[in-house]
């Protein structure tokens, strides 16, 4: 009875508030949508998007109103917490929530307290006023309702301006900076047509696809409509689309073709057939088929030829078909393996060990990898080429068979042998075709190969040569570019120019005189002849073979110094000694690499080692590692300027025209790349320096 | 008596009832005696009812000590008064061994009982003696026992201590530490009398009018009313309120106010959530009910909780005071959150 009143205004509570948090979801939800219904009207009316979008968007709009129903349903409310609420409302000292809470307990778990609690809350249940707790109220936002379907009124009534304003002109946008220089776009051009020329060879359509879609490439290349991301973005497509997936199975028929060779090598009517495998030419081996087909027919060949023919043809097609053989013995010995350890468990065939019925698995496995392997190779192109070869050649083999066999009663039966010769020749015939069609292949392949590598010359090409060099690397380039072609370098840029292959001016000193162990070994290259004529200072060959000239740069120092010795006398390293008072020990030193002693001593202008510029210091090494070298070199002057004009005139002066000379190497560079695995940007850069230095008109 | 007179007599309307009497009584006799401090008396009644202790702030003069003698006769319970002073030492509260000479003139230690050793200790100016006699006292009041030497003796039932402390900063105090502080249950500001209030005491004091308070109940009656106390209900939302409101008492929790978060460096114990139910109870026991609603907590918030917040520099310097806060608190903390 207690139970029932207590809790009939709860629930009555709970319902009120319910009902209150859908009128607050509903209005929350209306918003929602109202102000997508605001944006999809304005958007329609302004002609964004067409009466079918505005009529679907605005029935998805309907999902937020459903969205606060849910909300307001699926939120829970606490009875308890209800009880609270109307306890406090009512002034009813928690005697309702006390109640219920007690009323969860069992009956007979009550404490007389709680009983007592029960009865004085029933008590007090009459003229509890449930609304006072949870008055229905206006929404919330109900007021932002309002302004939100006011202002979509004003949308649906207003009428948008019917005269547009006319768009301006559209701004032509800057062409795209140059992807490529002149040179390397000419380089790349050239390049392209080589390779274009025997892409046309092939007739393929592939190939002329690729042809179209890197003529289009190179054409965008040179009109600068491609910008480097995107260039490299297409040659990334079209190196997907016609390289990835190419047919590669030519190569691996040609290796066996190769390696079978040896055994129509032994007999001299295939000789010949034998070395156009082993060079890889089969338009020669199809030649020597189709003669070797003629003279049989012709009876050119004895009898003991023909037997020998027979027997290495057979050979050939037994080794030409090796992996299938090889793949057939596999797999008969797996299935041998199987039968042996099925017999073997057979007695205990329901109760096998986990390991037994492991090991069963792991043969039915492998044979089944044998089987699909077998299978892959029958059905792939080179399976099928194999096929052909190998049916063609015992076919030869046994028309030869039949052909002694007949010609032991060759006057008996005369154009039963004409006959089996021809059958011969036919099969002959089939393989020559055979080795035509693989040439062509192969031709196509290799076009595909030079096509794929000039893809991606190009592409380094335009990620490493786009970027425009900064004055420092341009001067480096303009200057060797003068010596290049024979000129004198212009001032500043002379040969011994700190930037011209010189190290660091500063390297080999530290500030305040320390001695830096790796100081003067790097940097400070002089080149021959650079600020120092040899002969005027220190000659090749006078004391120090190789080793580092002097440098200048002596400057009084502070207080006397100490003697540096510098590097020590290491072959490729000078020496440098500073005594007396105002001196600044440390002198600009030569330096070379220490690895190889026959290069030439670097600048003596830049690095220098210097020791204390205090002068307190007997030596001014410090720390540095060094080591002391006796170099024996030979005594005297060396030679003078005409004794090296001479000695050169000995040895003869060049005899072969530069661009005989640079052809040939850039042939042999090119030949190098293609075979060994050169990284596309040590290409680029091979590719450019002979760039470089070709040979050129007068006028270029 | 009969059973059914027994049974009656165990009933929660008759032990609610009872109660309720026995307190009109003695109210009204410790109002015979004190004029006004309603709520402080009141306040101090319901500590009793709950085993705690009580620290009194408010100047000298105001019927402290008056207060807990009514009490202690009213009760029928040995008062015993402590003035501390910087110079008290711990043997003095608790007491010590002296040596006696027995009948043969032998010499033996006898241990001495000191204050402490009473139902009703008023220990006045608490924060005017050295920690460690404060110490002392406030381990006898958590305890209910003291050690001296290896000997441990309980103290007697009811023990109740009332400790007061002058507001005012002053030369020679020292301030109880906040883990003491703890030990109160509730700290109460005896306020001054009202202008009526100190006219009656005038005409009572001054006109030769000896108001004697009688024994209302008697000790073991006290330690029933204690009893019948704990049997008071509390419904779980309710006991949340209370957790609620000392929750935000802590300036780093979700439920603290823009107050506790300005001006509170740490806020209550645990033991301040304890207080405030245990005294709930006895408000609504004292109202006639039985179990504990929400405005109990209200009212039992502030005693309690007051001592145990710890302001911090800010607050200090502002001169908050923590009344202010807590009434913040019980304002923005629902006791209903629908």
């Amino acid at each position: 009875m207690h139970q029932q009143k207590i809790k009939s205004i709860i629930g009555l509570a709970r319902l009120r508030l319910y009902a209150q948090r859908v009128f607050e979801g509903l209005t929350a939800g209306l918003i929602g949508s109202s102000a997508v219904w605001m944006v999809l009207l304005v958007l329609f009316k302004t002609g964004w998007i067409p009466m079918e979008s505005l009529q679907s968007w605005s029935l998805y709009a309907l999902a937020f109103p459903v969205l606060g129903l849910l909300w307001a349903v699926i939120y829970r409310i606490d009875r308890s917490a209800v009880a609270l609420a109307v306890d406090e409302s009512n002034n009813l000292h928690a005697r309702l929530t006390t109640a219920y809470c007690f009323l969860e307990i069992p009956e007979g778990e009550r404490s007389e307290f709680q009983k007592a609690a029960i009865r004085e809350a029933a008590g007090h249940m009459e003229g509890v006023k449930v609304s006072e707790a949870t008055p229905l109220r206006i929404p919330r936002d109900t007021l932002a309702l309002v302004m939100v379907l006011t202002v979509l009124a004003g949308i649906v009534l207003v009428k948008p301006p019917t005269i547009h304003g006319t768009m301006p002109p559209e701004e032509p946008l800057p062409a795209p900076e140059a992807v490529l220089d002149d040179e390397d776009l000419q380089r790349a051009k050239d390049q392209w047509e080589k390779v274009k020329e025997e892409l046309a060879k092939s007739e393929d359509p592939v190939a002329q696809d690729l042809i179209q879609e890197m003529d289009e490439l190179m054409d965008a290349l040179d009109k600068r409509e491609l910008t480097k991301e995107e260039f490299i973005h297409k040659v990334d497509k079209v190196s997907k689309k016609f390289f990835e997936e190419q047919d590669d199975e030519w190569r691996t028929v040609l290796e066996e073709l190769k390696d079978s060779e040896d055994e129509l090598a032994k007999n001299k009517h295939t000789k010949d057939l034998a070395n156009a495998l082993k060079e890889g030419d089969m338009q020669k081996a199809a030649k020597e088929l189709e003669n070797l087909a003629k003279k049989l027919e012709e009876g050119k060949l004895s009898d003991r030829d023909i037997e020998d023919l027979s027997k290495k043809l057979e050979k050939f097609a037994k080794k030409m078909g090796k992996d299938e053989e090889k793949l057939n013995k596999a797999i008969e010995s797996k299935k041998k393996e199987i039968e042996k350890l099925k017999q073997k468990y057979e007695k205990n065939k329901d109760n096998l060990t986990d390991d037994q019925k492991k090991r069963l698995s792991r043969l039915e496995r492998e044979l089944n990898k044998l089987a699909g392997a077998k299978k892959k190779l029958k059905t792939s192109s080179r399976g099928r080429s194999l096929k052909k070869l190998e049916k063609a050649a015992k076919e030869g083999a046994d028309r030869l068979r039949e052909t002694k066999s007949r010609g032991k009663g060759a006057t008996r039966d005369k154009e039963a042998r004409a006959e089996s010769r021809k059958k011969f020749g036919k099969a002959m015939d089939m393989a020559a075709g055979e080795m035509r069609d693989l040439d062509k292949k192969a031709q196509h392949g290799h076009a595909m190969d030079k096509a794929q590598s000039q893809a991606n010359d190009m592409k380094e090409m335009v990620r490493r040569g786009g970027s425009k060099p900064n004055e420092q690397q341009q001067a480096a380039t303009d200057n060797f570019n003068q010596r290049a072609s024979g000129q004198k370098p212009s001032p500043g840029q002379q040969p011994g120019d700190p930037q011209q292959g010189a190290g660091q001016p500063q390297a080999g000193m530290q500030p305040g005189g320390q001695q830096d162990p790796k100081a003067g070994q790097e940097g400070a290259g002089q080149q021959p002849g650079a600020g120092q004529k040899p002969g005027a200072g220190q000659k090749p060959g006078a004391g120090q073979k190789g080793a580092g000239q002097q440098g200048a740069g002596q400057q009084p120092g502070p207080q006397a110094g100490g003697q540096s010795p510098g590097q020590g006398n290491k072959p490729g390293q000078g020496g440098a000694n500073a005594t007396g008072p105002g001196q600044q020990p440390g002198k600009g030193q030569g330096n070379t690499n220490q690895n190889n002693p026959n290069e030439r001593g670097g600048d003596g202008r830049s690095g220098g080692d210097g020791g204390d510029p205090m002068g307190d210091k007997g030596t001014a090494l410090g720390d540095a590692k060094f080591k002391n070298t006796k170099v024996s070199g030979r005594q005297g002057d060396g030679p003078v300027e005409s004794e090296i004009i001479e000695s050169a005139a000995s040895k003869g002066f060049a005899s072969r025209g530069y661009k005989e000379i640079h052809t040939e190497y850039e042939n042999l560079a090119e030949e190098v790349m293609e075979k060994d695995q050169i990284p596309p940007g040590y290409r680029y850069y091979v590719q450019k320096y002979f760039h470089l230095i070709r040979p050129r008109d007068a006028g270029e | 008596m009969s059973t059914d007179a027994a049974s009656r007599n165990k009933s929660p309307e008759a032990i609610v009832e009872r109660f309720q009497n026995d307190m009109k009584r003695v109210r009204d006799e410790i109002g015979k005696v004190i004029v006004g401090q309603q709520e402080v008396v009141f306040n101090v009644l319901t500590c009793i009812m709950a085993d705690g202790h009580v620290l009194l702030e408010g100047v000298p003069g105001l019927g402290k000590t008056v207060l807990v003698q009514t009490i202690s006769n009213v009760m029928d319970l040995d008062f015993k008064r402590v003035q501390f002073t910087p110079d008290l030492q711990p043997t003095d509260i608790i007491g010590t061994r002296l040596a006696e000479q027995d009948e043969k003139g032998r010499l033996r230690f006898e241990f001495q009982r000191g204050p402490i050793f009473a139902n009703l200790v008023l220990a006045d100016e608490i924060n005017r003696a050295t920690p460690k006699t404060q110490s002392a006292m406030l381990e006898a009041m958590a305890e209910r026992a003291v050690t001296v030497g290896d000997r441990t003796m309980k103290l007697d039932r009811p023990f109740f201590v009332l400790a007061t402390q002058n507001p005012l900063e002053q030369e020679g105090t020292y301030p109880l530490p906040e883990a003491q502080l703890d030990r109160f249950l509730y700290k109460l500001i005896v306020g001054f009398p009202t202008l009526d209030e100190l006219d009656t005491i005038m005409d009572r004091t001054t006109k030769g009018f000896d108001a004697k308070a009688e024994k209302v109940i008697t000790r073991e009656r006290l330690l029933e009313m204690r009893d019948e106390v704990r049997q008071v209900e509390i419904a779980k939302p309710v006991q949340r309120y209370a957790l609620r409101i000392l929750r935000a008492t802590h300036p780093t929790m979700e439920e603290s106010t823009p107050m506790v978060r300005q001006f509170v460096r740490n806020g209550g114990s645990p033991r301040g959530a304890q207080t405030i139910l245990l005294t709930a109870k006895v408000r609504a026991i004292m109202d006639g009910r039985y179990h504990v609603s929400p405005d109990d907590v209200r009212q039992a918030a502030v005693p309690s909780l007051r001592h145990r917040m710890i302001l911090n520099f800010e607050g200090e310097a502002e001169g908050i005071d923590p009344d202010d806060i807590l009434a913040e608190i019980i304002k923005k903390v629902p006791a209903a959150k629908v």
